[in-house]
């Protein structure tokens, strides 16, 4: 961590973890007027513990058949009813917080990084560079974000690995193109024409002096990304190209409930308030950590 | 006005081709890719091995790759897209013939979601921070969030098999099918044109549902542009003029020719200035010295003054203060 030491402006340990408390908490004093905001971050805490503790939580288990209970509506001992083989909705949808969450993380961890070097590289490098890759992340950016995925899923057989990898190669672009423009900006900064001139070399001025400075809008844009993730990641599943029986994936789910959905409607309806609420979870907390975070955008 | 600009233009379709090129490329890829056997679909998992290398070689399939790839790329422009194996038929007649009932679909979602996002995305920005805003950043919000597969199947439980108020699959019932003269292939269209009031409105009400679905989650992007759209407008300068203008020229008219001269200085501050979300009360408060002045000026001479603070620079205040959001001018 010698490198800590060596950035301009820091001096030592001490002060940096003071000045990222002051951070902090002036931004939880912030978000604290941000209710929508808030509520958006009560929503995903309680989804990632509901993840978490799925098996202790759920109280039957997601896969086990119990067909003289099949199809029944909702009711004290089981709150969501049951689908045709009898397993409870409420616990399958509960099981499949940890798909979605997974799923998430996944692409973001995939997109995220991707994008941010993509994009930093081809703002900092320039010329042919920049040409050649931002001509690339148009192109990807002209599909349509669902035909590649199905086209990909199609070919590399359903699965959740290849739903992950599907929607990661569409998404992409829009982070590089941030990342880009932010890195246009920050290039110019007199901070790295002085790390330039102290003979920093171009990788250490492009990852300890550009890139972090493009990470707070890269995070708010996958933050708004992740809700895209979910809905994609569930229209998948809806088109049997997701996680595959008997994984309770939410999407799966409600293309089961279809079958029976106007003699028993809650198999397929059950799933949906799911989806929804983690999407807008997602979008609410997008907005306010931009809200946050960027200093020049004025909320709008 | 702004010239056309015809480079971008060649480039942005450059763009396009080579982007449709890589497109095709990617599906062709995928196509021989998958693990399926055209083949063997055709002559059957027991053909004896000549009708098999026969039918391959009628496919086409013992050419090299790019071969197989040049003969594609030329049919698709000739316009041969292949027989669709689901059905049986030339591609470019499923196509055909879904084409107009997608068009049919596509409109009137477009049309939906624009009469309602629109005024709604105004209205938010006109009641920037009020009940209004905040409802319509829900509805925009969750409009966003929805999964629009779960939406039509709830639409459909509730409207179709709960309440019966729409129609089901399809483009009409089946008992009115074939009815009407396909001339555009759009039913409501054609309905129209052959005067069956029966079959439009039975038409109109199979649309409705599958319309209004996507329409809301686009009319959920729609609301949301018009509103930052027409927030930066009432930021212009233009518009703060006129607001001024209608402020003083409604209200202080009407009082004039006592209140005019004489009080106008007062009477203005009653509905000049007030702090966001107030009314009345405290405006005496937010009526500090600094903003004074403009009041009582504008007030002497509205037209005056307006058009000779029509540049910002002029008005630094009262442009600070509408950045800010602090206290703003409001409609009376």
């Amino acid at each position: 961590m010698s490198n800590v030491e060596t950035l301009p402006g820091r001096g030592g340990f001490g002060r940096l973890f003071g000045r990222m408390a002051t951070t902090v908490r002036l931004s939880l004093s912030k978000l604290s007027r941000e209710p929508l905001g808030m509520v958006g971050f009560i929503v995903l805490a309680v989804l990632v513990i509901v993840a978490i503790f799925a098996p202790w939580i759920a109280p039957y288990s997601p896969t086990a058949q119990n067909l003289p209970q099949a199809l029944q509506a909702p009711s004290w001992a089981h709150w969501a009813g049951t689908d045709e083989f009898g397993r409870d909705i409420l616990s399958r949808l509960i099981h499949g917080t940890r798909i979605t969450i997974q799923t998430v993380l996944a692409v973001t961890l995939i997109v995220g990084p991707v994008g941010l070097i993509v994009g930093v590289v081809a703002g900092f490098v320039g010329g042919r560079t920049d040409a050649i890759l931002m001509r690339a992340t148009d192109i990807v950016l002209s599909f349509p974000s669902l035909i590649p995925a199905l086209a990909f899923a199609a070919a590399m057989g359903a699965g959740l690995q290849t739903a992950i990898i599907a929607i990661s190669l569409t998404g992409w672009p829009p982070i590089a193109r941030l990342a880009r423009a932010e890195a246009l900006v920050v290039r110019n900064t007199d901070y790295v024409a002085a790390a330039r001139l102290y003979g920093a070399s171009p990788l250490r001025i492009l990852f300890l002096y550009i890139a972090p400075m493009c990470i707070p809008s890269v995070v708010v844009r996958l933050t708004l990304n992740m809700a895209g993730i979910i809905l994609t990641a569930a229209a998948l599943g809806f088109l049997g190209l997701g996680a595959q029986p008997p994984a309770p994936e939410w999407g799966a789910m409600i293309s089961n409930g279809r079958k029976f959905m106007l003699d028993y409607w809650w198999v397929a309806v059950m799933p949906g308030p799911a989806i929804l609420i983690t999407s807008l979870a997602f979008n609410l907390v997008g907005d306010a950590l931009r809200d946050l975070l960027d200093p020049r955008h004025v909320r709008s | 006005m702004k010239e056309f600009n015809f480079k971008e233009l060649g480039q942005r379709f450059v763009q396009l081709l080579v982007s449709l090129f890589i497109l095709l490329l990617v599906t062709f890829v995928i196509g021989r890719v998958l693990p399926t056997d055209p083949v063997g679909a055709i002559v059957g998992e027991l053909a004896d091995p000549a009708a098999f290398e026969a039918m391959r070689q009628r496919l086409g399939l013992d050419l090299p790759l790019y071969q197989q790839f040049w003969i594609y790329v030329t049919s698709l422009l000739h316009g041969d897209m292949g027989t669709a194996i689901l059905t049986g038929n030339p591609v470019t007649q499923d196509l055909a013939s879904a084409f107009p009932a997608t068009l049919e679909l596509a409109t009137l979602a477009v049309i939906i979601s624009t009469v309602v996002g629109v005024p709604l995305g105004m209205a938010a920005a006109l009641y920037r921070d009020t009940l209004i805003d905040q409802i319509a950043r829900v509805i925009s919000l969750v409009g966003h969030s929805i999964p629009v597969f779960w939406f039509g199947i709830v639409g459909l439980v509730i409207f179709y098999a709960g309440l019966s108020r729409v129609g089901g699959p399809g483009r009409v019932d089946i008992y009115l099918e074939g009815l009407v003269e396909p001339r555009t292939g759009l039913l409501l269209v054609d309905s129209l044109l052959a005067g069956d009031m029966e079959v439009f409105w039975n038409a109109v009400s199979h649309i409705i549902l599958p319309a209004c679905i996507p329409a809301y989650s686009a009319m959920a992007y729609i609301t949301r542009m018009t509103r930052s759209f027409t927030l930066e407008q009432l930021n212009q300068d233009y518009v703060t003029a006129a607001r001024q203008g209608r402020v003083l020229g409604g209200h202080c008219h009407r009082a004039y020719p006592a209140q005019y001269f004489g009080a106008a200085g007062d009477h203005s501050r009653h509905f000049l200035w007030q702090p966001a979300g107030r009314r009345g009360g405290h405006r005496d408060r937010v009526l500090s010295a600094r903003y004074r002045p403009i009041h009582d000026q504008c007030a002497d001479d509205w037209r005056h003054e307006c058009r000779a603070r029509l540049d910002a620079d002029h008005w630094p205040d009262l442009h600070a203060a509408q950045f800010r959001g602090g206290p703003r001018l409001c409609l009376p």
